[in-house]
């Protein structure tokens, strides 16, 4: 028989403490998606009313924020800058993280140690801390004042993380698999990208959903060391609406929904990852 | 044995590009700003002047620098513990509801997605004492007498900063323990089963074991980031009211860079560096004993 | 209507020529009285557009760094590089805003990586001018403004907008509906808020005390009031140690402050400065104390909503007032000015800015009072103008007590510390004696710092 059995479960029965479960899970849900239910209605009132009745619905589909969005910044380029640079920095940093933390956890040794901890402590640094300085380095880079110098320090940024999250689950993967492979003539390189990184498959979906998040979220960089005189990206568009003495609250908000939409549709997408079983399959061989 | 002395030379192939980024940004600077804090540098001027130990000599009498320890100290042991009680009991109530799994799951995982600013920003308003939806609503449910200045109340506000903090990160550790839970194989699972244990059983002998993993992840994560939180303090309260929301990362920002005091700003900032590593180390010490590897 | 306001800057314009006096000011305080020059700069800056001939020798670019942020601003800049452009075919401004809210750094940054705009708002002043950064502005531009702050008898910028002049607002129904009217003198002026209070259909007066810099404009007043009207050089003091923070005037100024909150909204330290256009407009306070800048929120909130305005007197009973030229403005960038034509496209673009018909947009379009001798005649309302009369009119007008320079100028952050401490006093966490202490010991270790009168911190 090639084909597995299908066993089907049949329809349990609803237990009551599966409803209490359910209960406690939509009060839990409301309490988590209001804030955020918040900001959605919020971009449809004017700023007087957001301050005046901050719990009333809308009265009305009102979109003038959002053409004020478009008109007073520049905010279609703001989104394709926020879409390059998480998009590539990400591309990046799953070619260089996972390889690195393979090195350091199937290579165990007083050396490779030393490198993980080196990469931890890069976590620990304050951003503010080494902030000027590392504009000056980018400028004797050449990398300040376009899209290559923030990408270049997302990617460094992101490898204290990525490594602490691929040498914790690289200890879930059976060395077998690995030393099979080995045996069969694939090359270190071979086995790493044939067979241990697909079946680090939801590794990799966390991490790109945290950290490109990072990334799409980010203000200081990109205000910054971006190019100047050019809109920069979406969050630093946002932020320039609040000013020292006036804020529009109501065009934060319309910036802050049409922020939130992609990564949204994104995190959907790759939550196909966290299906149980892909795995698990895999491990059987 | 011949394949493992090939990988041993490849290996560091394989982590050279990330160990070559990783030291020309980020140590590289860092090395660099931390001679500032040796000197009385404005960020300015172009005299910089060395003045040795006197900014650490500061540090350690000043009362500011205090005050900011223990604000950071409370703000971080705060949100570790609930930010990962809450990610882990939200994980495992994802794990195991029984209908709308993937709504429930992008639900808790919708605060992630806005940038730290827009949710310092989101409850800066909600918290408001006059016009703020939980002031609001208490009023219209009859608990008029339970309204408070959430933000402007000293002793509340590092716990309603904490409070957005949880709320904003639970759902990015609860997709780590949730990746972590998923991966527990089945035929564990299903083996004990068949061997008689308990739900609790399979949960502490099995689960456990193989999440500790996620568990050292997350807690590592979250008590740095704790450390280092800047955006919702900067937008929601700028340190105050008073100096009760000062934490270190804030008075590095406010004196090194608004007062004209980098290299006492950097100072700070060198010595937030030392405590996080230090506590660091503490915590991996301690937990990556623990791991277990199939 | 017109006709007031033209008589009013023409009355100005010649009160101003009139105290006109015969040299600047040497010593490093800044002056409310100015060296005001002749009118006739201005005139030739109106008629520059008419030139034909070229004032650089070759094609010449400009950056140009300003604060964006608040209304208006972007649009205003962006007008006015705009006509320069235009009239000046071979040079051209580039201009970058940046962010209010974090402009040092913004600055900072272009300035560590070798960016340094040609021309900018500057706003820290007195760093980048010991960082020797600025470039001294020329007799021309100077002579354009009624005052200027100098440093070491140099000029370095070229002020915007008058020192926002913080007054009281008030709800003008609710006065006339209630029979009260503008108090002429401080006791008035407690009265009048007890008469609210008792009335209790509103709070008296909302206060913005979440916002550090709204809390500053009520600290200025009492701190005005009590140490400045009788030592005006209390901070020289400070520093060179015969006088502390536990003198009485000091504890004067507290006292008042602890009256004046008194009839302060309830959470007024959870109120932005931002939000207190709400209380007025919903009949939540009846006053607020705040800068010129609330004009247009309170017509944007209610455009129906009638206000009125009066500065506080002070328990002595002068009218002191924010006012005249601060520290910041428009400067050039030393580097930049080493380059012939930029110099020149750079004065060029001041002086054209500042030109009445220029300077009108930007004063009008974010309600700054104007600082030049040739005022534009703006169309505002005439509560705006009743704050630029009484900028004239004033006993006293000076810039904030931290926008001071030369042995006045306060160590870092002291201000915020101020602040943060006295709403430790206002909330009844510290009483007025601790807090004095505290001030004395922050101020001591500032000092080791920065201390212009023994020279420290400022090579």
């Amino acid at each position: 028989m090639s084909k597995e059995k299908v066993i089907r479960k049949p329809v349990e029965k609803i237990k009551p403490g599966q409803i209490v479960l359910f209960a406690v899970t939509i009060l839990l849900a409301i309490l988590f998606l209001y804030p955020v239910f918040f900001a959605l209605i919020s971009a449809f009132k004017s700023n007087g009313d957001i301050l005046k009745n901050p719990i009333a619905l809308p009265t009305s589909f009102y979109t003038q924020n959002f053409k004020d969005l478009f008109a007073q910044s520049d905010f279609a380029t703001a989104i394709r800058h926020s879409i390059f640079l998480t998009v590539v920095s990400e591309l990046l940093i799953v070619c260089i993280v996972p390889m690195a933390a393979y090195g350091i956890e199937r290579r165990k040794s007083k050396t490779t140690s030393l490198i993980y901890t080196y990469f931890l402590a890069g976590m620990m640094i304050p951003f503010h801390l080494y902030m000027f300085p590392l504009f000056k380095e980018m400028k004797m880079f050449h990398i300040f004042g376009n899209m290559v110098g923030p990408i270049v320090c997302y990617i460094s940024g992101s490898i204290a993380f990525g490594t602490l999250l691929y040498c914790s689950f690289l200890k879930g993967i059976p060395l077998e698999i690995e030393e099979a492979a080995q045996i069969d003539g694939c090359t270190p390189f071979q086995t790493f990208w044939k067979v241990t990184f697909p079946l680090l498959g939801p590794c990799t979906g966390s991490m790109v959903i945290l950290n490109g998040l990072g990334i799409w979220n980010d203000y200081l960089m990109p205000y910054l060391a971006l190019p100047s005189g050019k809109a920069k990206t979406i969050t630093v568009e946002i932020a320039s609406f609040v000013g020292q003495y006036t804020a529009r609250w109501d065009i934060v908000f319309a910036g802050t929904v049409i922020s939130i939409v992609p990564a949204l549709i994104i995190f959907c997408m790759f939550q196909k990852y966290f299906v149980k079983g892909i795995t698990a399959g895999a491990a059987k061989g | 044995m011949q394949k493992r002395r090939k990988f041993d030379k490849t290996a560091f192939v394989f982590i050279a590009p990330a160990f070559i980024f990783f030291t020309l940004f980020i140590i590289v600077p860092t090395v660099s700003s931390a001679y500032y804090s040796f000197t009385s540098w404005d960020g300015v001027s172009p005299n910089v002047k060395f003045i040795g130990l006197a900014n650490y000599k500061e540090i350690f009498t000043s009362a500011r620098f205090g005050n900011a320890l223990k604000n950071t100290i409370i703000l971080t042991v705060f949100i570790s513990i609930f930010e990962n009680a809450f990610a882990l009991a939200l994980a495992l109530i994802v794990d195991n509801v029984r209908w709308g799994k993937n709504f429930f799951r992008s639900a808790f995982y919708v605060p992630v997605l806005v940038s730290g600013i827009v949710s310092g920003f989101i409850w800066k308003i909600m918290y408001n004492y006059n016009f703020g939806t939980i002031n609001t609503i208490l009023k219209d449910i009859g608990m008029g007498d339970f309204r408070q200045d959430w933000l402007g109340n000293n002793k509340l506000t590092l716990l309603m900063i904490g409070v957005v903090l949880v709320w904003k990160g639970a759902g990015y550790y609860m997709i780590i323990y949730l990746a972590s839970l998923q991966s527990v194989s089945p035929d564990l699972i299903e083996a004990a089963q068949i061997d008689g244990a308990s739900p609790w059983q399979r949960f502490k002998s099995i689960t456990v074991p193989l999440i500790s993993g996620a568990f050292t992840i997350n807690f590592t994560l979250s008590l740095i980031n704790g450390l280092k939180v800047f955006d919702q303090i900067n937008v929601m309260t700028d340190g105050g009211p008073g100096f009760t929301s000062e934490t270190l990362v804030y008075l590095l920002y406010k004196v090194g860079f608004n007062e004209g005091r980098q290299g006492f700003g950097t100072a700070v900032g060198i010595m937030l560096l030392f405590i996080i590593i230090i506590l660091n180390t503490l915590q991996q010490k301690f937990l990556r004993s623990r791991e277990v590897q199939m | 209507m017109r006709k007031k306001l033209l008589a009013s800057v023409l009355v100005a314009a010649m009160a101003a020529t009139m105290l006109a006096g015969c040299g600047s000011t040497d010593d490093n305080t800044t002056g409310s009285t100015a060296p005001a020059a002749s009118t006739t700069e201005s005139a030739a800056v109106t008629t520059v557009a008419a030139e034909a001939e070229s004032i650089v020798s070759a094609p010449t670019e400009l950056t140009f760094i300003f604060a964006d942020g608040d209304e208006g601003a972007k649009a205003s800049m962006n007008e006015i590089v705009n006509r320069f452009n235009a009239a000046y075919p071979d040079i051209t401004v580039t201009i970058e805003p940046g962010n209010g809210g974090a402009y040092s750094e913004f600055i900072k940054t272009k300035d560590s990586v070798g960016e340094f705009p040609d021309v900018m708002e500057m706003r820290d002043t007195a760093m980048y001018v010991r960082a020797g950064k600025l470039e001294p502005l020329s007799e021309e531009i100077t002579s354009l403004f009624r005052t200027t702050t100098e440093f070491n008898g140099q000029v370095y910028t070229a002020p915007l907008s008058g020192e926002n002049t913080q007054g009281i607002i008030y709800n003008k129904k609710y006065f006339d509906d209630n029979g009260l009217t503008e108090p002429t003198t401080y006791e008035e002026f407690m009265t009048l808020c007890q008469t609210i209070k008792d009335k209790g259909d509103m709070a008296p007066i909302v206060v913005g005390g979440q916002d550090i810099w709204h809390m500053g404009f009520l600290f200025h007043k009492a701190y005005n009031d009590q140490v400045l009207s009788k030592d005006s050089d209390f901070i020289e003091h400070c520093y060179d140690g015969t006088k502390d923070f536990s003198d009485e005037t000091m504890k004067a100024t507290f006292q008042e402050l602890k009256d004046i909150f008194q009839y302060a909204q309830d959470g007024w330290t959870s109120t932005p400065d931002a939000q207190i256009t709400t209380f007025l407009v919903n009949d939540m306070a009846a006053m607020m104390y705040s800068g010129t800048h609330m004009f247009s929120q309170i017509d944007a909130a209610d455009p129906d909503f009638e206000y009125g305005w009066f500065a506080i007197p002070s328990p002595d009973g002068k009218t002191r007032l924010v006012g005249g030229a601060g520290v910041g403005g428009l400067a050039i960038s030393a580097e930049a000015a080493k380059d012939p034509d930029k110099k020149a496209a750079a004065e060029a673009f001041i002086k054209f800015f500042f030109a009445p018909e220029n300077y009108k947009v930007y004063c009008e379009t974010l309600n700054f009072i104007p600082t030049t001798v040739d005022e534009p005649q703006m169309d505002v309302s005439p509560v705006f103008q009743e704050v630029i009369d009484a900028n004239a009119s004033a006993d006293d007008l000076a810039p904030m007590w931290n926008g001071r320079v030369g042995n006045n100028e306060l160590p870092p952050d002291f201000r915020n510390f101020t602040y943060k401490t006295l709403t430790e006093v206002l909330q009844g966490t510290r009483d007025i004696d601790s807090a004095c202490d505290e001030l004395n010991k922050t101020w001591q270790v500032s000092i080791q710092s920065f201390n212009p009168v023994t020279g420290v911190g400022i090579e």
